[in-house]
C-alpha cells in the first residue's frame, strides 16, 4: 500500500474514531445529566421556570398562580401556543426594585428523519412585577400565553 | 448526415411511439436553417403557440365546467361565461391558425429544430400533468362526497390537448427529430412520482389506523383517505406503465433518459426510503429512551416513516437494477448518488449529535432536554453511514480513481461542503457578534450549537474527501492511458460505414461533420488505421482525397 493510500486510510480511521467518540460522549453526557435544576422560587427566574414547566405540562391552574393577582382575576383561560418539542433556556435576568425581565431562548425541535432534526429558536422575554412579597408574571411570550385577554 | 451526433441520439435504442415502434430518427437529418432569424422565428412562434394552447384549454375547461354544472344554486350569472368564451373563441382559433401555419413547415427543416422538440415536450408534459392531476382529483372528490364540475372540465380539455400532441409526436413525417425522448421520460418520471406519493399516503393511512388507535373518533372514516390515495396510486402507475413500458422509456439508454433514471429512480427514491427509515428508527429510539410524550404523539410519524421506507425501497431497488444494465457511467452515477444521499444523512446526524452534546451543557428551565435531539442525530447517522459505506466502498474506492463520476462526486461534495461551511460560519459569527453587542446575555453556546455542529460535520466530510482527492490525483497518472472517447469525423458522401467502423474499432462516440465540397466518402480502413495508435480522448479526423488521414487532438 503506498503512502497516499495509507494516509487516506488513516484519515478515514480518524474520522470514524471521532464520530464514535462523539456519539459515546454525547450519549453519556445527555443521559447522565439531569433535567432542569429547580431555581429559587423567590427569584424572577425561579418563577418563570415554574410557570413554563406548568404550561408545558398542560397544568394551567398551577401556571395561573404565577401571574399577578390582577391578571389571575381577569384571566379567561385559553390554550397556550404549541409546546411540543419545546425547550426553554435561561438567557439572562434583569432584576430591579419592583420589576424584572427574564430573557429566555425558546427552541422547538421537530423531525428526526435521515436529513436531520430541525430546530427553530427565538429569544423571548418575560416581564415580572413585585406582587406583595413575591415576583409575579405580568406578560409572557406568545408561546406561553394562557389568558384570552393577552390575544386582544 | 450533417451535424448529426451519431452516438447521442437517445431514441435510437428503441421504444414505441404511438403504439408502434418509436421512431428513432431514422431519416438522416437535413441541413437545418442555421440563421439567427430562423431560430428567433421558431422560438417566438412556438412560445406564442404554447401560450395560445394554454389559453384555449383554459377557456374550454371553463365552458365544460359550466356545461356539467347541474345544480342551480351553483350556477353563476351568464356574465361569468365571458372569460371562458373569450379564451375559447379567440385563443382557440388563433392557436389553430398558428398551428396550421407552423405544421405545414414541419416537413421541412423546422422539423429538426430544437424549438419544435422543446414545444412538444413542454405541451405534452404540461397536458399530461394537468389532465392526470385533475382527472384523479375528480374521482377522489367523488369519494369524499364532493363534486366540482370545473375540475372535470379541466381534465377533459387537457386530455384533448394531450391526445392532439401525442398524434403530432407520433406523426411519421412531422414528429420532432430532436428531444424526441424528453416527453416520455418526463411522463414516466411524473407517473412514478404520483404513484409513489399515492402509495405512501395509502400505506400511511392504513398504518396510522392500525397503530394509532383511539377510543373514539368522529368525522372522516380512516378508509376514505386510504381509498383516495389508492386512486392516485393506480392513476400514477398507469401513467408510468404507459410511458415506461409502452413508450419504451425502459429501453432507452444514454443522455437525458439516464439522467432522469438516476435522479428520480435512484436519488429521489433513495432519499424517500432512507428518510422513512430514519423516521421509523427515530420513533423507535424515542419509544425506548425518551418517552415523555403520549404514545399517540410519539407514534404519529411512524406510519409515514414506514410507508416511505417501504415504497421508496421498492422503487429504488427496481431502478437500481435498471441502472445496472446500462452503461458503466450510468451505473457509477447511480452508485455515487447513493453514496451522496448516505453521506448527507450521516453528516446531518453528526451535526445534530454535536448540537445535542453542546445543548446538554446548558440545563433548560423547562421543556425537553437534549435527549430528543441526540436520538434524532443517532437515527440519521445510523441510517446514512451504512448506506454511504456500502455505496462508496471506502476500502476499495481506488478502483475507479479518476473516473468522471467519481470526480464529479468529489467536486460536488467539496462544493456543498463549502456552501454549508460558509453559511454555518456566517451564522456562528452573527450569533457571537450578537452575543457580544448585547452585553453577553445568556450562553453563547446555546446560540451557536446548531451551526457549530454542522460546521464540525462538514469539516470531517471535507477532510476525508480531501484525502480521497489527493489519493486519486496520485493514482491517475499511473492508470492506463485514457482511451479514445470522442471522434469528430469530417466526411463527404455516405459516412455511415466509416462511422460504424470507427465505433467498432474504438468504442468512441462519433460525430460527423458533412463536407460541402462534394468530396467522396472516406475509406473506413484508412480512418481506423489512423486512429489505432491515438491516445488522446478527443480527436478531429479529416480524411483527404489521396487516402491520407489527418488526426488532430482536441481539448476536453
Amino acid at each position: 500500500m503506498d503512502t497516499v493510500a495509507r494516509k487516506q486510510d488513516r484519515t478515514l480511521l480518524i474520522v470514524i474514531a471521532t464520530v464514535v467518540a462523539l456519539v459515546v460522549v454525547a450519549l453519556v453526557v445527555v443521559f447522565t445529566r439531569g433535567g432542569a435544576a429547580p431555581l429559587d422560587e423567590s427569584t424572577p427566574a425561579g418563577v418563570v421556570q415554574r410557570y413554563t414547566q406548568a404550561v408545558v405540562a398542560g397544568d394551567q391552574e398551577t401556571a395561573r398562580t404565577y401571574l399577578t393577582s390582577e391578571r389571575q382575576e381577569e384571566c379567561e383561560s385559553t390554550d397556550s401556543g404549541s409546546v411540543d418539542g419545546i425547550r426553554v433556556t435561561l438567557a439572562s435576568t434583569q432584576e430591579r426594585e419592583s420589576t424584572a425581565d427574564v430573557e429566555v431562548t425558546v427552541t422547538y425541535t421537530s423531525g428526526g428523519g435521515i436529513f436531520g432534526t430541525q430546530e427553530y429558536g427565538s429569544d423571548e422575554r418575560f416581564e415580572l412585577v413585585r406582587d406583595g412579597s413575591r415576583w409575579a408574571i405580568k406578560t409572557a411570550p406568545w408561546q406561553f400565553v394562557i389568558c384570552m385577554e393577552d390575544y386582544q | 448526415m450533417s451535424g448529426a451526433d451519431v452516438e447521442s441520439s437517445e431514441i435510437r435504442d428503441g421504444g414505441s411511439r404511438g403504439g408502434a415502434s418509436v421512431a428513432p430518427a431514422a431519416t438522416p437529418l437535413r441541413d437545418a436553417p442555421r440563421g439567427a432569424q430562423g431560430t428567433v422565428r421558431r422560438i417566438i412562434v412556438f412560445t406564442i403557440l404554447f401560450v395560445l394552447v394554454c389559453i384555449a384549454a383554459s377557456g374550454v375547461a371553463g365552458l365544460l365546467g359550466r356545461l356539467f354544472e347541474t345544480r342551480p344554486e351553483f350556477i353563476e350569472s351568464s356574465a361569468s361565461l365571458a372569460l371562458p368564451l373569450a379564451y375559447t373563441l379567440i385563443g382557440g382559433p388563433l392557436a389553430a391558425l398558428l398551428w396550421w401555419f407552423q405544421w405545414r413547415r414541419l416537413d421541412g427543416p423546422d422539423r429538426e429544430s430544437v424549438a419544435w422538440g422543446l414545444y412538444l415536450s413542454a405541451a405534452l408534459t404540461v397536458a399530461l400533468i394537468m389532465f392526470v392531476t385533475t382527472g384523479l382529483a375528480v374521482i377522489t372528490d367523488l369519494i369524499g362526497g364532493r363534486w366540482f364540475p370545473t375540475t372535470l372540465g379541466t381534465a377533459i380539455a387537457w386530455l384533448l390537448v394531450w391526445v392532439a400532441h401525442r398524434l403530432m409526436w407520433a406523426s411519421a413525417h412531422r414528429s420532432p427529430l430532436r428531444l424526441t425522448t424528453v416527453p416520455v421520460v418526463l411522463g414516466a418520471a411524473y407517473g412514478l412520482a404520483v404513484a409513489a406519493s399515492g402509495a405512501i399516503n395509502a400505506l400511511k393511512a392504513v398504518f396510522d389506523a392500525a397503530v394509532i388507535t383511539s377510543p373514539w373518533s368522529i368525522g372522516v372514516p380512516w378508509w376514505q383517505p386510504a381509498l383516495q390515495a389508492i386512486v392516485w396510486t393506480v392513476g400514477g402507475t398507469l401513467v408510468w406503465v404507459w410511458h415506461w413500458h409502452r413508450d419504451g422509456t425502459r429501453r432507452l439508454s444514454g443522455g437525458f433518459a439516464d439522467v432522469a433514471l438516476v435522479l428520480t429512480g435512484v436519488l429521489a427514491a433513495a432519499a424517500v426510503a432512507l428518510g422513512g427509515l430514519g423516521t421509523a428508527l427515530y420513533v423507535g429510539l424515542r419509544a425506548a429512551f425518551d418517552r415523555d410524550e403520549s404514545w399517540h404523539q410519539l407514534l404519529s410519524p411512524l406510519g409515514l416513516g414506514v410507508a416511505a421506507a417501504g415504497v421508496g425501497a421498492v422503487i429504488w431497488r427496481y431502478h437500481r437494477g435498471v441502472a445496472t444494465e446500462r452503461r458503466d457511467a450510468t451505473r457509477n452515477a447511480a452508485r455515487m448518488v447513493e453514496a451522496g444521499v448516505g453521506l448527507i444523512g450521516a453528516a446531518s446526524g453528526i451535526g445534530v449529535i454535536v448540537n445535542a452534546l453542546l445543548a446538554s451543557f446548558a440545563a433548560p428551565l423547562s421543556g425537553s432536554d437534549a435527549r430528543t435531539l441526540l436520538l434524532g442525530g443517532i437515527a440519521s447517522l445510523a441510517v446514512g453511514a451504512p448506506v454511504w459505506w456500502w455505496a462508496w466502498r471506502p476500502r476499495q474506492a481506488s478502483a475507479d480513481a479518476g473516473s468522471t463520476g467519481r470526480r464529479v462526486y468529489l467536486i460536488a461534495v467539496f462544493g456543498v461542503s463549502a456552501v454549508v461551511a460558509i453559511v454555518a460560519l456566517l451564522i456562528v459569527g452573527y450569533r457571537i457578534f450578537e452575543f457580544a453587542l448585547e452585553g453577553g446575555n445568556g450562553g453563547v453556546v446555546e446560540r451557536i450549537r446548531a451551526p457549530f455542529g454542522l460546521l464540525l460535520a462538514t469539516a470531517l466530510v471535507a477532510a476525508y474527501h480531501f484525502a480521497v482527492w489527493r489519493r486519486d490525483r496520485e493514482a491517475v497518472p499511473a492508470a492506463p492511458t485514457r482511451t479514445l472517447a470522442r471522434v469528430v469525423l469530417v466526411a463527404g458522401g455516405d459516412g455511415t460505414p466509416t462511422v460504424q467502423a470507427v465505433r467498432d474499432a474504438t468504442g468512441a462516440s462519433v460525430t460527423v461533420w458533412g463536407r460541402a465540397d462534394g468530396a467522396a466518402a472516406p475509406d473506413p480502413q484508412a480512418v481506423t488505421a489512423a486512429l489505432a495508435a491515438v491516445e488522446w480522448p478527443r480527436v478531429l479526423v479529416i480524411p483527404a482525397a489521396d487516402g491520407t488521414v489527418q488526426v488532430i487532438p482536441l481539448t476536453d
